[in-house]
């Protein structure tokens, strides 16, 4: 069965049990053939960036756990000079051979993910094999087995593919044509949120009907305030134009032109909706 | 005698006032300064000596009274071994602990004081109760000999003390056969 | 599939590993026979119990290599929440955190003490050298030596002082047992001291819980359990019940964690998905806010009661409060209300008044407060920040009056911390001891203390090198607090010694009280004839000692225990999703010749004649049956039994009675433990005690404006609010030698030096000429320390935040003042105590400044 991975940044607790689950499995383990021990240093073969956006008091975090791609087209095995040494598994996995790897990285200056790392101990390049040795009993990969929180849904490629296309997951870096197996829900993008509330008594307003138009080319970004009255549209573009329009049974509609997206994390604050008379 | 139960006093309620137990127990400084005048006594011409002292140890039996401030209780009668029953009375003061006070002291099995020189920690032990002197620093043992040095004078001028003024007996092993070494060497009081 | 070719690099990384200096090769090349190798080679698994909660260790070659989540088989009956329309239920699966998973890592760190050491130039009989403590100057000595020389010891300084001259420390926090480890600390080491007829006590005062101990237990008791009221069953009750959840001071995800794990994360996620409303209250924007929070409202440190009272202020005025259960349930309200209506001091505590103080915007504050009157709200808040700060007691008290107004224990309205104190369904007929309790349960006698004198922490270091001292109060909280805080204390006593001797257990721990350097100092003072600790690493701290001796993990010998639960003040009350007992079952043989706690005090009392009573004939395996026996185990499971499984599941039961918290005294209208049964928002023993005009208590809770805060002329000196919280990545001053923790948030000097990081904002960081990464100096009047800048937008500017718990480094460690180049923060804080009544910490507040430290660090 070939895998791939759905990951929910919202979900993450930056707890880093993740990485520190791959340690545990992996430093001064083997698991022939597919892995020699990883370093006791840094890195881990999974990694968690807390990615901040936005300026005091309105800042966005994004934990966002990276690990290697499995790429459908992996650079890492066109460029590999050893035969044999880097090839796919039947699960899709990306497998560097540690007996036959020479330690010549060129697969590490290939792959554009930064997911290679070098083992200075033992001269051979290393990275995640998505735990191919728990898969073949039947468990999950210490990183997805350890996480507290349902970052991770690793299944059969097709239904990770119809649960990305559900929750409007995007993969990371799609420029790079590399067929990356793994989808993000929730990844750093130009973003505009804001805090709409009852003019009068100043309390939230929840599903409130949001419309955010792009001045420039009229697309339009439909979406409701949540329970809190807290709004958040993604995938906008940075320095373009938009304009808001805010409907809700009981209140006005209000609407704010004009918005700039100077920063990657644009908060509106408070939005006031007055009743209707 | 099963089937047959005794009369006994009202089974549960409340109670006040204070509860006197006789117990064994460790008895404080503050408690052997209130509660045994003698030793008071020898603590403050202790003091007075300018003499420093530690309280070691110190175990006797003594009336503790507790702060009932009502707290509920219950009599409880079982069979006791071999036939007949037996009572309990249990208290119970729920969350709050009760106030305790050492009442008095019926007796006392030790109270051990270590005297300290200015250079000894322990110049000479004493039992109170016992009157004896229970430990002399070898003060001349551990100068090897070097004579009349200022510390083996000093546990000289304690042991003085406590042989002449306070009439304590010199029971510690060694410790009669030291003080007369000492008293040879330096001489007088 | 690839041959193996290079048997020689496998054999070694088979048996090895990259940081082990243990050669299992070695052993394997005595003879022995080929099945006794293949025995050895497979792989074992236990179920153990670690600061990270339950977990399932792997272990082959006669070594761990690795730790899992414990799975929980599908037999076991788990509770099902039905809320919202969805069904909640927890995995089948312990969820440990990064202390379990990177326990090995632990366990086998090059600098666990391998052997007993002796500074050069101790001597036993007091007669040594003392200039080079700190220096860390050791030789090695046997097991012979050592438990000769430290009992010699202990005997001389006892013959020659009285017991009164022993000073036993426990650490509250090590590895985790009820036997061993906190077990050996609570029961078997006092125990050992009292029968050699007592120790002058250190009181630690509870750092954790401090303004909960003296604040809130004068509202609505609960002193016992540290003033916190119980959590049981608030999981239901908030997923069912409560509009909106509220963290107040607390970063949920990382404060709940020590020894449970992950257990209560799960409930966070299931109060999103539920949709309920959320909001954290912090300085800072914590992780809890980043994963779960709709709100993020910033508050001053040491400024929420100004905030709480602002809160009350608007449901007053727009009578937005539950004004029949403030008749039923409570007394005092009219004062309280005078103070909040400003109609006894003049100042109304609006949202106006209180934006000035606090920082949030009063359109804020009016959000929050008609948000909060409109439905039930849970609020998680114990052990929170802002309870070990500035006036920490009024924070407290604040929390318990807001749920008060809305009716604590109507359903959805309570107050607790998840994972800490509740709150999932269990068993609450299974009785089991913990550490709290440790051996005395199964004990045929036990002996008390008969030394009146004690040393509290706070006087310790100015005790030891300027006594006498004395002081009002500060025990842990006890059965009696609230006459205890009333309660005068001077060391040292008539008639009693000085102490000589100190001995602790479980390491170093300093550098999670007060001024570290101080502290210090005093450990090192000749005044001190000689320290002894036991402990696990060879950490800096260790340098202080005249003595250590190795002790062992929790991996390295049996113990039996339940996750989540210490007995007395933190019993087990849901606090994790499945209710277990679990036999640690040694899984590897102690590291070189470390020793098991209680066996190091078994050897010690041996010398000493009082073994027959310490053990009371008991092995370790006895013990561990007795304590089995008085649980109840043996209702469900044989011994036999239950230590091969290695663990027991309690089931929850069929029919299960939810008790949410303080519903029976919604019920019943009293019954709590205060004088007049009911919820005191005016307290007329702290208005006897205290009198109305008290600077820092009074009968009514208060905003108070610390004297040493940022309005105060210290603040000129040190402009920035220093807020130095429970760690991340660490428990204590635990894990902090974990490489694989370190590499997480270590800011790396020029020097391969990793400094632990402070939190600084872009403001605050700009204005200093400050950029990430830099290395700064942190001072004060009380110390300096060496810390790497993280420039975030996540904290308020004009805050900086660190965790305390950084090993201590100083430059020198014979100078008081020295710089420490380990980042420990409380370096920083004062022995002050939180206020006249609360002789308790206050280490989480401090006023700082920072500047760039030039050259190469």
């Amino acid at each position: 069965m070939k895998y791939a991975m759905l990951i929910d940044v919202s979900r993450c607790s930056i707890c880093y049990s993740c990485e520190m689950a791959c340690k545990d499995e992996y430093v001064g383990n083997v698991y022939p053939p597919f892995s020699y021990s990883q370093t006791d240093r840094q890195p881990a073969w999974i990694s968690v960036s807390e990615i901040e956006k936005g300026k005091y008091p309105h800042v966005k975090v994004y934990a966002v756990p990276k690990l290697c791609m499995q790429c459908e087209d992996a650079p890492c095995i066109k460029v590999c000079p050893v035969p044999g040494c880097a090839y796919k598994t039947d699960t899709g996995a990306v497998i560097l051979d540690p007996e036959k790897c020479t330690g010549c990285k060129a697969c590490m200056k290939a792959c554009p993910y930064d997911a290679i790392n070098f083992n200075d101990d033992k001269n051979i390049c290393q990275k995640c094999t998505l735990c191919q040795h728990k898969l073949k009993e039947g468990k999950l990969p210490a990183c997805v087995d350890a996480c507290p929180s349902g970052v991770f849904f690793l299944d059969e490629e097709s239904k990770v593919k119809e649960m990305a296309k559900k929750r409007g997951a995007r993969q990371m870096n799609p420029e790079y044509k590399t067929g990356p197996k793994i989808y993000y829900v929730g990844l750093p993008s130009i973003s505009l949120a804001g805090h709409i509330i009852d003019a009068h008594s100043l309390m939230d307003v929840a599903d409130a009907d949001v419309a955010i138009t792009n001045s420039k080319t009229g697309e339009k970004v439909a979406l409701k305030s949540n329970q809190s009255g807290n709004i958040l549209a993604t995938y906008l573009k940075q320095d373009e134009k938009y304009s808001l329009e805010i409907k809700c049974k009981g209140y006005r509609s209000k609407t704010i032109a004009d918005i700039r997206l100077d920063i990657e994390y644009n908060h509106l604050g408070n939005i006031k909706l007055d009743k209707v008379a | 005698m099963a089937g047959v139960v005794p009369i006994v006093p009202p089974r549960t309620g409340t109670m006040g006032g204070k509860l006197q137990v006789e117990t064994q127990r460790f008895i404080t400084f503050d408690e052997l300064c209130s509660h045994v005048p003698n030793i008071k006594v020898f603590f403050d011409e202790l003091d007075k000596k300018d003499f420093k002292y530690l309280l070691i140890d110190s175990h006797g039996r003594a009336v503790m009274e507790i702060d009932i401030e009502a707290a509920s209780y219950i009599w409880q009668s079982y069979e006791a071994p071999r036939g007949g029953f037996a009572y309990k009375l249990d208290f119970d003061f729920g969350r709050r602990l009760p106030r305790m006070n050492l009442k008095s002291i019926i007796s006392l099995e030790n109270c051990i004081i270590n005297i300290r020189t200015k250079d000894f920690p322990r110049g000479a032990t004493v039992d109170l109760i016992k009157n004896e002197v229970t430990y002399v620093h070898d003060s001349l043992w551990v100068l090897k000999g070097e004579g009349c040095a200022k510390e083996a004078k000093e546990v000289q001028r304690v042991l003085n003390w406590l042989v002449n003024d306070k009439k304590l007996k010199i029971t510690a092993p060694g410790g009669e056969k030291h003080y007369k070494e000492l008293a040879a060497l330096i001489g007088g009081k | 599939m690839a041959t193996v070719k290079n048997t020689n690099l496998k054999l070694i990384d088979l048996l090895g590993g990259v940081f082990s200096s243990f050669s299992a090769s070695e052993s394997l090349m005595k003879s022995i026979t080929h099945s006794e190798i293949e025995e050895i080679k497979k792989e074992k698994s236990f179920v153990a119990c670690t600061l990270g909660g339950a977990a399932s260790v792997r272990v082959k070659n006669g070594r761990v290599i690795g730790l899992e989540n414990l799975t929980i088989p599908e037999e076991v009956r788990h509770f099902k929440i039905e809320a919202h329309g969805k069904v909640f239920e927890p995995p089948r699966k312990y969820l440990t955190d990064m202390v379990g998973h990177s326990y090995r890592r632990w366990v086998y760190d090059p600098s666990r003490l391998r052997y007993p050491m002796k500074r050069v130039g101790w001597e036993p009989g007091g007669k040594g050298t003392y200039d080079n403590r700190g220096k860390g100057e050791f030789v090695r000595m046997s097991w012979d030596e050592a438990l000769e020389q430290v009992s010699r010891e202990i005997k001389r300084v006892r013959d020659d002082y009285g017991p009164s001259a022993l000073c036993f420390q426990d650490t509250f926090h090590q590895t985790w047992g009820t036997i061993h480890g906190m077990g050996t600390c609570y029961t078997i080491a006092p125990r050992f001291f009292n029968l050699l007829g007592g120790f002058t006590e250190y009181v630690p005062g509870t750092c954790s819980w401090a303004g909960w101990v003296t604040g809130a237990t004068f509202m609505y008791g609960y002193w016992w359990t540290n003033g916190t009221s119980e959590g049981t069953d608030s999981l239901a009750d908030t997923l069912q019940n409560s509009r909106m959840v509220v963290f107040w001071a607390l970063d949920a995800t990382k404060s709940t964690r020590m020894y449970i794990g992950h257990e209560s994360e799960v409930w966070r996620h299931w109060v999103n998905e539920a949709g309920i409303k959320t909001v954290s209250i912090s300085p800072e924007l914590h992780d809890t806010a980043v994963t779960h929070c709709d709100k993020w409202v910033a508050v001053y440190p040491g400024t929420d009661a100004a905030l709480a009272a602002s809160l009350m202020n608007v449901w007053i005025n727009e009578g937005t409060y539950d004004k029949e259960y403030i008749k039923t349930h409570t007394v005092g309200f009219e004062p309280l209300k005078n103070y909040i209506l400003g109609k006894d001091d003049g100042i109304p505590k609006t949202p106006e008044w209180a934006e000035k103080i606090c920082g949030v915007k009063a359109e804020d504050i009016y959000n929050l407060a008609r948000e909060w009157a409109a439905g039930p709200v849970s609020i998680n808040c114990h052990v929170a920040a802002a309870n070990r700060g500035w006036y920490g007691h009024e924070f407290t008290r604040m929390m318990v009056a807001l749920q008060t107004l809305q009716g604590l224990g109507k359903p959805g309205v309570n107050l607790t911390s998840w994972g800490q104190v509740g709150a999932a369904p269990f068993d609450k007929n299974i009785r089991m001891p913990g550490y709290a309790t440790g051996v005395n349960p199964a004990a045929k006698n036990l002996y008390s203390n008969p030394i009146p004198q004690k040393i509290h922490t706070l006087e310790f270091a100015e005790g030891i090198l300027n006594p006498p001292v004395k002081w009002t109060g500060g025990t842990t909280g006890a059965a009696y607090w609230q006459d205890e805080s009333a309660f005068k204390y001077n060391y040292p006593m008539k008639g009693y010694s000085e102490i000589k001797l100190s001995f602790r257990c479980g390491g170093g721990h300093f550098v999670s009280y007060s001024n570290t350097n101080k502290r210090a100092e005093a450990f090192m003072s000749p005044k001190l004839e000689t320290t002894i600790a036991t402990t696990l690493f060879m950490e800096p701290l260790m340098n202080c000692f005249d003595v250590v001796l190795p002790a062992c993990t929790d991996l390295e010998r049996n113990d039996i225990s339940m996750p989540c639960t210490g007995g007395l003040y933190i019993p087990y009350l849901g606090n994790c999703n499945h209710q277990m007992s679990i036999y640690q079952e040694q899984c590897v043989k102690p590291l070189g010749q470390s020793m098991p706690d209680m066996m190091i005090f078994y050897n010690l009392a041996k010398k000493l004649g009082i073994y027959e009573e310490l053990s009371e004939g008991n092995t370790e395996e006895d013990w561990i049956r007795k304590l089995f026996q008085v649980s109840s185990l043996p209702e469900f499971v044989s011994f036999e039994e239950f230590k091969k499984k290695g663990v027991h599941f309690f089931p929850v039961p069929e029919k299960y009675e939810a008790t949410p918290p303080l519903s029976w005294f919604y019920k019943d209208r009293t019954g709590l433990a205060t004088p007049s049964g009911k919820i005191e928002l005016y307290s007329q023993v702290l208005a006897d005690r205290w009198g109305e005009n008290n600077p820092d208590i009074g009968p009514v809770p208060k905003y108070r404006e610390p004297q040493d805060g940022r309005n105060s002329p210290l603040a000129k000196k040190y402009p920035l609010v220093g807020f130095f919280s429970h760690p991340k990545f660490r428990i204590h001053s635990m894990m902090e030698n974990v490489t694989w923790i370190r590499d997480l948030h270590k800011v790396p000097g020029d020097s391969g030096h990793q400094y632990e990081p402070i939190w600084i904002s872009a403001v605050d960081a700009e204005a200093r000429g400050i950029k990430h990464g830099d290395i700064l100096r942190v001072f004060n009047d009380v110390g300096q320390i060496l810390a790497g800048a993280y420039v975030t937008e996540r904290i308020m500017p004009g805050t900086i935040r660190m965790y305390y718990g950084a090993f201590w480094e100083p430059e020198d460690p014979t100078k008081p003042g020295s710089l420490d180049r380990g980042g420990s923060a409380n370096v920083l804080t004062t022995n002050k105590p939180m206020s006249c009544h609360s002789h308790l910490h206050r280490i989480e507040h401090m006023m700082v400044e920072v500047i760039k430290q030039e050259g190469e660090n």
